[in-house]
């Protein structure tokens, strides 16, 4: 990452003369300033090239332009090049105007939440960037010793850009959501070449630098068991182009893997581990219980004896049967009294919680819907600079979409501060609305405050809902209007 | 909060430039400097991302040109340019701006002072 710590990034840093170069250099200066703003915006190839095209133009008839009014070439490079105004600066709103809509509104309200916290977030993560690490311009990172640099953040409308070192910002968001487990699960990367017939250490390799990762390591004693080592041979499999997971798929396949001797992987701090599915299971192992009211006399196909057994025979067979116990697998479900215990991978846990869900819907079994306390975990999912976060709380995923790191950073304080004290919306004795089919935050948002875009404030007078989706028949409690407040709170511009 | 201003108010702006006449980049830029009265800027720092944003929230439409230079132009082969047309949607926005503007322009003229003209009474 360039540093771009001044606005004019031709400036001397080293006390040397403007390198005052003659027409064919011209092109160099604009050249490399457009290659350090590209790679800072961190946009998609094509989208790069577009802006560079229109920018590089821009720049030229810029040029052209002041060395009509009688500057001279480097004066006419060096103005038009700082209109353009300070490097990460613009970098980040193109980062803004690339974003999903969704992404933005997210920004949008821990924005009004963030401040406080999330300048204490920043110093920390920014005490703990390597030496080396790029910082951001002064302008831009949030100043933790003065209270009044709040309104400088809402200002740029962006989360706090802050290129620090991820292994803080794991450390401060578990530390946040208090979890026992932070995995990064397989990313989307992209092949950047096929995965030919040859060794399938050179598979591995490939999918390696796919994934972005420094280093990598296969666990061969596992897939000794089937029949897989150093030495083994494939032929060809994936294509450029595609995903890692999709790769992995493949191969799978190719080598006849199946169910949970599928091959997989987990890239965590720039290392990417291969084993298979059953090996990385193992480690997400955990026991939840889930409370579940069995209602006798209803008629259904499920009143037996025994009714608790037919419902974990259901789990047993609709959801992985490969995984569980009693075929051979390593997952086991019990029940005693009114719970339903599930020791299994967090993947297998959260597709039990929903198909009790959905049992709870339909009526057949009616299910307590306090899950206790359980262990939480925070997953991330990275893709290239596009990071879901997934907040396990039991069976619950709440998923969080964040375009950088520095939005969960956003995002963090936001449920820190979700407790009703603190969010500022008054809460108590205020009306509420029950969510009916078809309803969503927006709908709900348009109906009851007046403004779809007022559906921030409804999460925030709701801090423990799951946006999307809705349940149907949920309490959603409504903040009370702030007078005066519609017309400033009813952004035209802003996100559609 | 001023930032939301400046988003709407440069939004407003660079629509209300494009209901005229489709444009590039810098002529938006120069347009706005023009109508005016040089009173007003619309940094390119600013306007780039900003048109990015129109695009793609479908209020812009946008297609690239080939520059032919009618003098040679060293690197000016092959140069492209971003000509930026208002679409339905971002006429309607327009509107909606509009609207909203001239809203907020008659509520805030009731806590304005009156204007005082210099000579006492």
């Amino acid at each position: 990452m360039t540093t771009a710590r001044t606005t004019l990034p031709d400036q001397p840093e080293t006390g040397g003369s403007w390198p005052r170069q003659p027409s064919p250099g011209r092109s160099d200066a604009i050249g490399a300033w457009l290659d350090r703003l590209l790679r800072l915006t961190r946009l998609p190839v094509r989208e790069a090239a577009e802006i560079r095209d229109e920018l590089d133009s821009h720049l030229r008839e810029r040029v052209r332009d002041l060395m009509l009014v009688g500057h001279d070439e480097p004066d006419a490079i060096h103005k038009s090049i700082s209109e353009l105004g300070d490097l990460a600066l613009l970098a980040q709103r193109y980062r803004d105007a690339n974003r999903k809509p969704i992404g933005r509104m997210l920004m949008h309200f821990t924005l009004i939440t963030a401040v406080g916290t999330a300048l204490g977030l920043s110093t920390i993560a920014l005490q703990q960037s390597q030496p080396d690490q790029a910082l951001p311009t002064p302008a831009i990172a949030a100043q933790p010793e003065s209270a009044g640099e709040a309104g400088h953040l809402l200002q740029f409308g962006g989360p706090i850009l802050v290129e620090a070192d991820p292994a803080a910002i794991h450390a401060e968001m578990m530390r946040a959501f208090e979890v026992q487990n932070l995995n990064v699960l397989a990313d989307e990367g992209i092949l950047r070449a096929a995965l030919k017939a040859g060794p399938i250490t050179d598979a591995f390799k490939e999918m390696a630098l796919a994934a972005d990762v420094t280093s990598s390591q296969v666990y061969w004693d596992y897939l000794a068991d089937f029949g897989l080592d150093t030495e083994s041979e494939i032929e060809t499999v994936a294509t450029e182009g595609q995903s890692i997971r999709k790769s992995f798929e493949m191969l799978s396949d190719m080598l006849a893997l199946t169910d949970t001797s599928r091959l997989d992987c987990r890239i965590a701090d720039g290392l990417m581990e291969i084993a298979t599915v059953e090996f990385f299971d193992r480690r997400e192992m955990m026991l939840l219980p889930y409370a579940v009211a069995i209602l006798p006399d209803t008629g259904s196909p499920l009143v037996q004896s025994d009714e608790s057994e037919t419902l974990t025979d259901m789990v047993t067979t609709l959801i992985e049967p490969a995984v569980w116990e009693h075929n051979g697998g390593y997952a086991a479900i019990y029940a005693a009294g009114d719970r339903l215990f599930v020791n299994a991978p967090l993947r297998i846990q959260s597709q039990v919680g929903w198909l009790l869900e959905e049992l709870q819907r339909s009526a057949i079994v009616p299910i307590d819907s306090a899950v206790p306390s359980v262990p939480t975990t925070l997953r991330l999912r990275a893709t290239g600079d596009r990071v879901q976060v997934e907040l396990i709380q039991g069976a619950e995923i709440q998923r969080l979409e964040a375009t950088e790191l520095e939005i969960i950073a956003a995002e963090i304080t936001q449920l820190r501060a979700s407790d009703p004290a603190g969010s500022g919306t008054p809460m108590t004795g205020g009306p509420s609305y029950t969510v009916v089919p078809g309803d969503s935050m927006a709908s709900i948002a348009q109906q009851q405050l007046g403004s779809a875009s007022r559906w921030g404030d409804l999460l925030a007078a709701n801090p423990s809902l799951v946006a999307d989706p809705l349940a149907v028949g949920q309490d959603l409690l409504l903040p009370r209007d702030q007078s005066g407040q519609a017309a400033e709170t009813t952004p035209l511009g802003s996100g559609d | 909060m001023p930032k939301h201003t400046d988003t709407t108010l440069s939004e407003l702006v660079a629509l209300s430039v494009l209901a005229e006449e489709s444009l590039y980049g810098y002529a938006i830029a120069k347009r706005v400097a023009v109508r005016s009265d040089d009173r007003l800027r619309l940094t390119p720092g600013v306007l780039y991302p900003l048109l990015k944003k129109l695009e793609k929230a479908g209020l812009v439409t946008a297609t690239w040109e080939s520059v032919r230079s009618d003098r040679a132009e060293e690197g000016s082969e092959g140069r492209r340019r971003k000509w930026y047309r208002l679409s339905a949607k971002g006429k309607r926005r327009l509107a909606q701006h509009a609207t909203a503007q001239r809203e907020r322009q008659r509520l805030i003229e009731v806590f304005l002072p009156p204007d005082e003209p210099e000579a006492t009474a």
